[in-house]
């Protein structure tokens, strides 16, 4: 057995459903501080060429220094502000595409689980559609008609998003429909309208929380992966998974260009999952199959 | 107590625990009974007083973690069967003792036919192979009154209706012939006439086999029906035992009796006990006394400070109760 | 059965139809195609001339079946950059995807179910908390930059495998286990959440009073129940299979379609996307059709209706 004291021991404690997780809500703290403040806590501006400080590795390593913690890019441009100025890149597209993906897709899955027949079977079948489809070429042609920009990322997340929120609302909607609040709402006259916003969506609530948090990661990782090919937000701005891309040109010599970006997202992705995981089993223990993934 | 020759089960103060973040909840605590060879012996109680969990107990199958046999003796034809190793208890599984499951809907593994599922008991306890295993497996259908089994015997159990699908199980049930079977509330997913078919089958695979049958029914229709004896359980406790008409012409508990009055006719089927006032404890609350106390109308002082050793008030008709 | 597979059969040709009229409104949406097909350095004639090709002084729903029949005989027109055909250029890539992916759903399955069922038999102990520690991270971090490491550690350090290519087994390691490790993590998750529901059924417990041995519980009983709603997330897979290639091919130069793709956003290149998203789509489309009758055949319930 490992010890509870133990490195690995804690580790696995903060991921054993009931305990508060501690440290990732620690650095998702950090990230959205980091995101909010910005370029005003980054050491250097961004985009501040240095073509006399290039590839400087970081402290470390031997030639690093302490001016650049994490070292500078092929321009000379300071990775750790980069980083920093890039977190809210990520967090407004996260932002933008969940609450789009999640309000079309709560209000469908709603509708479809409450009235069933045929708009449930033709939502439904429109939505696993959606999801077969990999979002990649869709943000791939927007890239090349409308130009690669924030809105064809956020546009083609929350094409497969609401997918996503549909499917699992309407499941929670068809259960909930056989319970008694609903029917006796019924009984009363209450309109549609009225028992779908009164009565179901206030019991659908913490589902959609867990789902929202479990889905931040996929969605920095995804808008991360449409950057690195081109199909993502353009430059200057910093971005993480431009700078991932950039880097790769510079693997062989300079490797700590892609590391630290990757790391960030990776970090970030890592508290969210696992901050949703354990919202999830502290929610409710049933929610088992409301996936974050893929 | 020395060997009686006639006795097939006896369990001895079993005590099945849960353990969960919420405290440890005493499914099972301290359940006595006998079960002679060839008898039908019921145990009947509302749902959450731990029949089910006692019968999985005798399997050995209780879900662990969290919950754990802490105590007590299982003995079938004299071995103690919580004594033996989880490979021998496998080989008792099926051979010695079997169980037919609540739901018939969801007992039979959806991608196997039944014919496989049928065969696969039987292989693992008798060796059987290719057409005998095969002929077998039919005859057992057969048995359990299935028309054109040979047909049945490919079908996936989809393709039942879940009178059938019951019958199929107790024919995996009965399949390597065992000694003791138990039966958890097997007719209540059942519709009313296809529950008495099933009723009749079961006695007459009975009386065929000679099977020891622990029929386990919070219906006390079923138990006039079908048992000699029977055992009133009551929040992981057995409150009274005796022969059925013991119970139902001289019920002594006041539970029981409380039960026998909220019994509008005996045929009719008992879902909520209303007549009752309260709800059984939780099972995670430590009582010292009787549980049932709370509920009781003639609980006295002495019922809430410690539980009651079990009476013989008169032969085989044992009762825990302070007024005796 | 049969009648399953029709059913099946005309509503995959009617998504990929939505797909086409999509993919056809989106072009015509966003300005003038004609300038969009040709390269920058067309000259006035060939503006004309290819408006012509294109039919567009025709009515719209002419213009859309002309671009459907074109796309149905494979004809997307030629890429800006190299003027070869488009359809070529597909036809020599799509293979060598299919190959790196088909490694790569090896791999992923042979990492995945193993993690899966342990998980879920070991449900609550280290192993259960291992298997999620393994997950998360895989879940979490990015495909293409794993590559990138796996190449700075394995080509630049190590110096023991090749960077790009893919003409020995050794070009496969990385990029395969890459994609391989990008599926891993789902599977495995929704293997164990499946797996937990499985073991906790009466059938289960019913095998187990039948007095089956564990391992044929597990293997037998529950596995093959279990995989059942892993086929039934079949098409989610594939998806994400094809972005996952797009971002792995990039990383290793991998002569596929993925690669294909990469070259042809970076170069603006409009016939070559346009084909390349209707091929991956009527791909993916028809490998969900395939998966779908898979499921069918394997669950009983499907196949043998009552």
């Amino acid at each position: 057995m490992i010890k509870s004291n133990s490195p690995m021991g804690f580790i696995f404690k903060i991921f054993r459903p009931g305990r508060y997780p501690v440290i990732p809500i620690t650095i998702i703290c950090i990230f959205i501080l980091l995101a909010v403040l910005g370029q005003a806590i980054a050491p250097y501006s961004a985009n501040q060429i240095d073509l006399r400080e290039r590839f400087t590795p970081p402290f470390f390593m031997e030639g690093g220094s302490m001016r650049h913690l994490l070292g500078t890019d092929a321009m000379g441009r300071d990775i750790l502000s980069r980083i920093i100025v890039g977190t809210r890149v990520s967090f407004i597209v996260a932002i933008l595409s969940l609450t789009l993906g999640g309000v079309v897709g709560t209000a469908l899955g709603i509708i479809s689980g409450f009235y069933g027949g045929t708009i449930d079977s033709i939502l439904m079948r429109t939505a696993d559609a959606t999801l077969a489809f990999p979002i990649i070429l869709l943000a791939m042609l927007l890239a090349i008609i409308i130009g690669p920009s924030l809105q064809n990322v956020v546009i083609s997340l929350g094409i497969v998003l609401w997918a996503r929120y549909a499917r699992v609302v309407r499941g929670e909607v068809l259960s909930l429909k056989e319970r008694d609040f609903v029917a006796l709402a019924r009984i009363a006259g209450a309109s549609g309208i009225r028992i779908m916003w009164k009565h179901l969506f206030p019991n659908i609530r913490s589902t959609l929380l867990v789902l929202l948090t479990l889905q931040v990661g996929w969605v920095i990782i995804v808008e991360a992966s449409l950057s690195f090919i081109g199909a993502g937000i353009p430059g200057p701005t910093p971005v993480w998974g431009s700078m991932i891309a950039k880097g790769r040109d510079y693997v062989t010599t300079a490797w700590w260009i892609p590391f630290f970006p990757g790391m960030a997202v990776a970090i970030v992705c890592l508290s969210f999952n696992m901050f949703g995981d354990w919202l999830r089993e502290a929610l409710d223990p049933r929610m088992r199959q409301v996936g974050g993934g893929g | 107590m020395g060997d009686n020759m006639s006795e097939l089960l006896n369990v001895k103060n079993l005590k099945t625990y849960f353990f969960t973040k919420y405290g440890t909840v005493k499914a099972v605590d301290g359940v006595s009974f006998k079960v002679d060879k060839g008898e039908t012996f019921g145990i009947v109680g509302e749902s959450g007083c731990g029949k089910s969990i006692t019968a999985l107990s005798i399997m050995r199958l209780v879900p662990d973690p969290p919950g754990r046999i802490v105590g007590g003796e299982i003995v079938l034809e004299g071995e103690d069967i919580l004594k033996i190793s989880d490979n021998e208890m496998r080989k008792v599984r099926g051979k010695k003792i079997s169980m037919i499951l609540q739901d018939p809907m969801t007992s039979l593994n959806p991608v196997f036919t039944i014919g496989i599922q049928l065969e696969e008991a039987i292989k693992i306890h008798q060796g059987l192979k290719g057409r005998s295993l095969r002929e077998r497996a039919i005859e057992l259908l057969e048995m359990v009154q299935i028309s054109s089994a040979a047909v049945r015997y490919k079908n996936w159990p989809h393709q039942l209706s879940g009178g059938m699908r019951q019958r199929v199980i107790g024919a995996i049930s009965v399949s390597s012939e065992p000694r003791l079977l138990i039966a958890d509330e097997p007719t209540t997913a059942l519709d009313a006439t296809i529950q008495v078919q099933f009723l009749r089958l079961l006695r007459e695979l009975q009386e065929k086999t000679g099977v020891g049958l622990v029929f386990i029914t919070h219906d006390f229709g079923i138990i006039a029906r079908m048992c000699q004896r029977a055992a009133v359980m009551y929040a992981g406790r057995i409150v009274e035992t005796g022969s059925v008409r013991d119970l139902f012409d001289n019920p002594s508990h006041p539970y029981t009796a409380a039960l026998m009055r909220s019994l509008p006719k005996l045929e009719e089927k008992v879902e909520r006990l209303a007549s009752i006032e309260g709800q059984p404890p939780p099972l995670n609350d430590d009582i010292q006394g009787c549980r049932f106390a709370e509920r009781c109308t003639v609980a006295e002082h002495q019922c809430r400070l410690s539980y009651p050793d079990e009476t013989e008030i008169s032969d085989g008709h044992f009762v825990s109760c302070w007024k005796f | 059965m049969q009648r399953y597979i029709v059913i099946r059969f005309i509503q995959t040709v009617i998504t990929l139809l939505i797909l086409s009229i999509v993919i056809f409104t989106l072009v015509r949406m966003s300005g003038d195609p004609v300038l969009l097909m040709l390269p920058e350095t067309a000259t006035e004639e060939d503006y004309e001339l290819m408006k012509s090709q294109l039919g567009l002084n025709k009515p719209v729903y002419q213009q859309y079946l002309i671009f459907l029949f074109d796309a149905v005989k494979g004809d997307f027109g030629k890429s800006i950059r190299t003027r070869k055909p488009v359809i070529l250029s597909i036809k020599e890539t799509l293979p060598n995807s299919i190959k790196l992916v088909t490694v790569a759903f090896v791999i992923g399955f042979a990492l995945s179910i193993p993690l899966g069922i342990v998980a879920a038999v070991k449900k609550g102990t280290v192993w259960d908390n291992m298997a999620r520690v393994v997950t998360g991270l895989g879940q979490s971090i990015p495909t293409f930059w794993v590559g990138l490491m796996l190449l700075q550690i394995f080509v630049v350090w190590l110096r023991i495998l090749p960077a790009s290519g893919m003409d020995t087994w050794q070009h496969y390691v990385m990029p395969a286990t890459c994609l391989g490790i990008f599926l891993m993590s789902g599977v495995a998750r929704l293997l164990r959440s499946s797996m937990l529901d499985v073991l906790d059924s009466e059938f289960v417990k019913m095998a187990r009073i039948k007095g089956v041995r564990e391992s044929v519980v597990i293997w037998k009983h529950a596995l093959r129940n279990s995989l059942l709603s892993v086929v039934s997330f079949g098409g989610m897979y594939i998806a994400i299979m094809v972005t996952g290639a797009i971002l792995v091919e990039t990383v290793f130069a991998w002569p596929g379609f993925g690669r294909l793709a990469y070259a042809a956003i970076v170069n603006q290149d409009f016939p070559l996307i346009q084909g390349v998203v209707l091929t991956a789509g009527a791909v993916v489309m028809s490998a969900n059709f395939f998966t779908d009758i898979l499921y069918a055949y394997l669950d009983p319930r499907i196949r043998v209706q009552v």
